[in-house]
């Protein structure tokens, strides 16, 4: 596994190619931690934000260097989002053919997923929604990804994005309603 | 269909001039943008997509808006961390099982009855009083949903925060659809697991609780194949039918499943339910493992029947809809489709393809006069689909107005008297509907069963449940004049009769309700004649025989009652034998034994009686520990207890006798600790301290029987003040007084005992009256008044000697009256003996 140096390295690289690398170390992070909150074992050292498990993952994988750069960090968001989406999508198809169990980790998705559920949004079919958006408009699918599956703001989301705060709001609310009629169907 | 269209035809950059034209489009008011399509937007493609879009915005409110998937990991960590291990109320919480737009769901035991519940802590921003107050209103009447097919709610309040939870029974299953993915279910095992959720629907729309959100995470199926559905009425709870709550409203519900009624904020009724049912099985038959997605023509059309916008051309009541997806699994012509001519004609060639070949040329030659008779038809046709609509139209409005008017009932702060009048009304709006449908037997048939339920209604008075029922009985006695041969009317007409019957035992008539219940014994009879095969019909009658064996048995006639049970058991055990049956008939057959036990009991075969009552007790129990949520069983449990100790009594084990008394009471202290305002668990309780009272009486313990006799007083009178009409009551209090009278003597309180003998004497008399032929009464009253005269006879008083000779030889008479009839107990066989020595030894010493 790479060690946070490395991590650096691919964040400040920040090309499709460091995105693929660092896509499954973010990922198996994120799935650990989420495993690990709820067995106890973990906790956050700064409850009150929802990114907080994001940032624990950051910190756990680069280190609390004290120079983190914006890009780093916002790199950084993206792939998180990313992985967020992957873990949920990958779990919901295991629950749909019924590979249930693996503890804790499934519990505390499990309730993502049905959480989401009552809300009438299926994660595989928002994530299926999602991948058609992409290719009318490659730009809000990663606005949608940033804001719902990585849970950033609308100036994460701008930064990240390199855009201005009022477009992330602009395409956001269009995406949204795209979506909702998508699922809606 | 068109807006598919529109989207295949839009390409990325045609997105991108959408995009433009939306954005700024958005900026505007609602009603501006009209205007500004007109000039902005000259494409028409791009414009209808702009518009769809924008409509979709104004649909999609908070949609993904302050909700992330990081977030929602972090919240219920945060959660789980603070709950899990402490107790809410009595309620120790295990784990979180299941989270929604409602609020959290735990798994959480219950100390004393060291219970597995479900725990629902409804989220904050809900209004919390008034769900409190409805839920204090709504409570007895959720509780009485009893079904093995409903989880029961079990009890409700508030956590330390302030905020309501309520308790359910705890189901281990999974929702529907999973399940029918998971065992990868046929469309015709879907179809009969979907029947069964509706026999629950059906069994709580007669108990006017309409479900409001039946979506899959509501219908769980246990793994040996058992719906549960969960949250019933929980929705009605958490919504205000406030019209200016409606804000609240659809937040609570789930759109995917609400129906277009209620979206639209408008009244729910059962056909609600229909809908939501609806879609349920819509879902669970596309999401077949098979992937065929296709569904058959009939299937269609029942779903779409189902699922149709508008009630008036819904299904009229989930009975309906149930009702044709038998006919469907059956090959029956479905009533969904019964207006196509070349449907019902297709239908036949199917189901009789060798008769029709061999019909065919007939069938061709007469094919010109069918065209002919057709096109007539045709034109009556449209006269009689404006007659049927007004009809449909005027029967939703019943089916529905039985459901509000109950609501409006119960929202009432407690008046009697408004009470009364809303019911006047109900009445009143019924009998027109019932005028006006003259001729409709359909209507007619709906009005009889509206009559019905309002006589069901709790916490109405009997005279009013009288009228009620003698409506609907009249109804379906018209209905059967012009279609004497119809099952379902003439098996409606027998359950008027058994509503009849136990209203009559409530009032203490008991030769009354025998008679009600001899009529609804001949009816069903003529209907198992006529089909041998119908459950319904056959579990009917087993309720009947049930209720029938248990009057002769009041009246003293023992050796009818076991014959009628036997005869029942006999049946029953047959139709098991031939796997004809399901399990639920297994556990009611258990009630027969109970029946056939008390009989044999009363005969004197204590040794058969106590053999069976052992077996069974032992099976109840193994049932009653699988599942420990179902309060049907510890119902049994009571019952058996108590059947068990009167004949351990009898036998002369009292010590055996004394325990299964005590076992008894725990068991419905326990009942009545859940439903607290459940009449007939405070009537059960009152009548099992009395029952421990008596047997401390009969062995000669009148201090440990005074504090059961008064518990049984303070419980009896309170229900005896709010309908004095119910002389089941009396009785039990003129029971509760004899036995506390002569309590108070064996503990040296004479003057006080026999205050209350008088009292019970006075009872004894003014419930005879409209009770002469109870049997039981009769010897219970012949024994106080024994008890009463020997007390008297030893008085200084010489009037109150003169009294002890008349009460010894009123005792006397009873006794040899009811010697002469044959209805004596093989218990009480000495009786006439011993009352007739007493009162010749008095005279003798009072000459």
């Amino acid at each position: 596994m790479a060690n946070s140096g490395e991590i650096t390295k691919l964040l400040q690289q920040g090309d499709a190619k460091a995105f693929e690398k660092l896509l499954p170390i973010v990922y198996n992070e994120l799935r650990q931690l989420a495993g690990a909150l709820f067995r106890g074992e973990f906790r956050f050292n700064h409850t009150l934000q929802p990114t907080a498990l994001v940032h624990e993952a950051y910190l756990k994988l680069i280190g609390d260097s004290g120079k983190i750069s914006w890009q780093n960090r916002a790199h950084f968001f993206g792939i998180a989002a990313r992985s967020m989406r992957q873990i949920l999508v990958n779990y919901a198809v295991a629950r749909k053919a019924e590979k249930r169990g693996g503890g804790q980790t499934i519990l505390a998705l499990d309730n993502v997923v049905s959480f989401f559920n009552t809300q009438n949004i299926e994660i595989l079919e928002l994530h299926e929604a999602l991948e058609k958006l992409a290719q009318m408009d490659e730009k809000q699918a990663e606005i949608v990804e940033l804001k719902f599956f990585g849970g950033l703001t609308n100036e994460e989301t701008a930064e990240v994005l390199k855009i201005s705060r009022s477009t992330v709001k602009r395409e956001w609310e269009m995406a949204r309603s795209w979506l909702y009629r998508e699922l809606k169907k | 269909m068109a807006e598919n269209e529109i989207n295949s035809r839009i390409n990325s950059s045609d997105y991108e001039r959408v995009k433009e034209i939306f954005s700024v489009a958005l900026d505007f008011p609602a009603d501006e943008r009209q205007a500004f399509l007109d000039k902005k937007c000259p494409d028409e493609i791009i414009r209808r997509e702009v518009e769809s879009l924008l409509a979709a915005n104004s649909e999609a409110e908070d949609f993904l808006n302050n909700v992330s998937a990081v977030q929602l990991i972090h919240d219920s960590y945060n959660h789980n961390e603070k709950i899990i291990g402490q107790k809410i109320d009595k309620y120790l919480i295990k784990k979180e099982i299941g989270r929604g737009g409602m609020g959290v769901v735990y798994l959480a035991e219950r100390e004393d009855f060291q219970q597995q519940t479900a725990l629902k802590v409804i989220k904050r921003g809900m209004d919390s009083d008034a769900i409190l107050e409805r839920f204090a209103r709504e409570r007895q009447i959720l509780a009485s949903l009893n079904h093995p097919f409903i989880a029961r709610l079990l009890d409700g309040g508030t956590t330390g925060e302030g905020l309501p939870f309520f308790v359910m029974e705890y189901v281990e299953g999974i929702s529907l659809d999973e399940y029918c993915q998971k065992n990868d279910l046929g469309e015709k095992e879907k179809l009969e697991l979907f029947r069964k959720i509706c026999v629950a629907v059906i069994f709580a729309h007669q108990k006017l609780v309409v479900h409001r959100d039946l979506k899959p995470s509501n219908i769980i199926v246990t793994p040996d194949g058992t719906p549960k559905l969960l949250d019933f009425g929980i929705a009605k709870l958490l919504n205000s039918t406030d019209a200016n709550e409606t804000q609240t409203n659809q937040r609570v519900l789930t759109p995917a499943y609400a129906s277009p009624e209620q979206i639209r904020g408008e009244t729910v009724s059962t056909a609600t339910d229909v809908y939501s049912l609806g879609l349920n099985l819509q879902k669970v038959l596309d999401t077949g493992m098979t992937g065929e997605r296709k569904l058959s023509g009939d299937l269609q059309a029942i779903l779409t029947t189902a699922l149709h916008p508008e009630i008036t051309r819904r299904y009229g009541s989930v009975e309906n809809f149930s009702e044709d997806l038998r006919r469907y699994l059956e090959g029956l012509p479905i009533s969904a489709r019964k207006d196509s001519l070349g449907y019902r004609t297709g239908k036949f060639l199917k189901r009789n393809a060798v008769i029709v070949s061999a019909l065919t040329i007939i069938f061709l030659l007469l094919i010109g006069g069918i065209l002919l008779v057709w096109r007539q038809g045709k034109i009556a046709e449209q006269e009689r689909e404006r007659a049927e609509r007004r009809a449909e139209n005027l029967r939703k409005l019943s089916s529905s107005f039985a459901i509000e008017l109950h609501d409006a009932i119960l929202n009432l702060p407690g008046s009697l008297a408004a009470r009364k009048l809303l019911l006047t009304r109900a009445v009143e709006q019924l009998d027109t509907l019932a005028a006006e449908s003259e001729g409709n037997p359909q209507l007619q048939d709906e009005l009889a069963q509206g009559y019905y339920n309002l006589s069901e209604l709790p916490n109405i008075n009997l005279a009013d449940v009288e009228q009620n029922l003698n409506k609907g009985v009249a109804i379906y006695q018209k209905l059967l004049s012009a279609e004497p041969k119809n099952v379902e009317y003439r098996q409606q007409l027998a359950k008027g009769f058994t509503l009849q019957a136990n209203l009559q035992k409530v009032r203490g008539d008991t030769s009354g309700a025998l008679s009600f219940l001899e009529k609804s014994s001949a009816i069903l009879e003529s209907v198992m004649a006529d089909e041998p095969e119908n459950f319904e019909g056959r579990a009917q009658l087993r309720d009947v025989d049930f209720d029938l064996a248990s009057i002769l048995l009041t009246m003293g006639r023992g050796q009818e009652s076991l014959e009628i049970i036997r005869k029942s058991r006999i049946l029953g055990e047959e139709l098991i034998k031939a796997g004809k049956i399901n399990d639920d008939f297994e556990q009611m057959l258990i009630g027969l034994h109970f029946e056939e036990c008390k009989s044999l009991t009363y005969l004197g075969d204590y040794k058969t009686s106590l053999e069976l009552l052992r077996a069974d007790l032992e099976f109840v129990s193994k049932k009653a520990a699988a599942h420990p949520n179902d309060t049907r069983f510890r119902y049994e449990l009571w019952a058996y207890h108590r059947g068990l100790a009167l004949t351990l009594e009898r036998n002369g084990d009292y010590q055996a006798a004394l325990e299964n008394l005590q076992a008894s009471l725990e068991l419905m202290q326990n009942l009545l600790k859940l439903s607290p305002d459940d009449v007939g668990y405070q009537r059960n309780t009152s009548f099992t301290h009395l029952a421990i009272g008596q047997f401390f009486v009969h062995q000669n313990q009148g201090e440990k029987a005074l504090p059961h006799l008064r518990q049984a007083v303070e419980m009896s009178e309170k229900i005896f003040a709010k309908d004095e009409e119910k002389g089941e009551t009396l009785e039990d209090l003129a029971r509760i007084y004899g036995n506390l009278g002569q309590a108070l003597i064996k503990v040296g309180q004479p003057e006080e005992g026999l205050k209350d003998l008088r009292r019970s004497i006075v009872f004894y008399q003014k419930a005879l009256q409209k009770d002469p032929e109870n049997a039981i009464f009769r010897r219970d009253f012949a024994e106080t008044l024994e008890q009463t005269g020997i007390v008297l006879q030893k008085s200084p008083n010489s009037y109150e000697r003169r009294e002890a000779g008349e009460v010894l030889a009123q005792s006397s008479q009873i006794w040899q009256d009811l010697q002469a009839k044959g209805i004596l107990s093989f218990a009480d066989k000495e009786q006439p003996e011993i009352a007739a020595q007493n009162l010749s030894q008095f005279e003798a010493t009072n000459k």
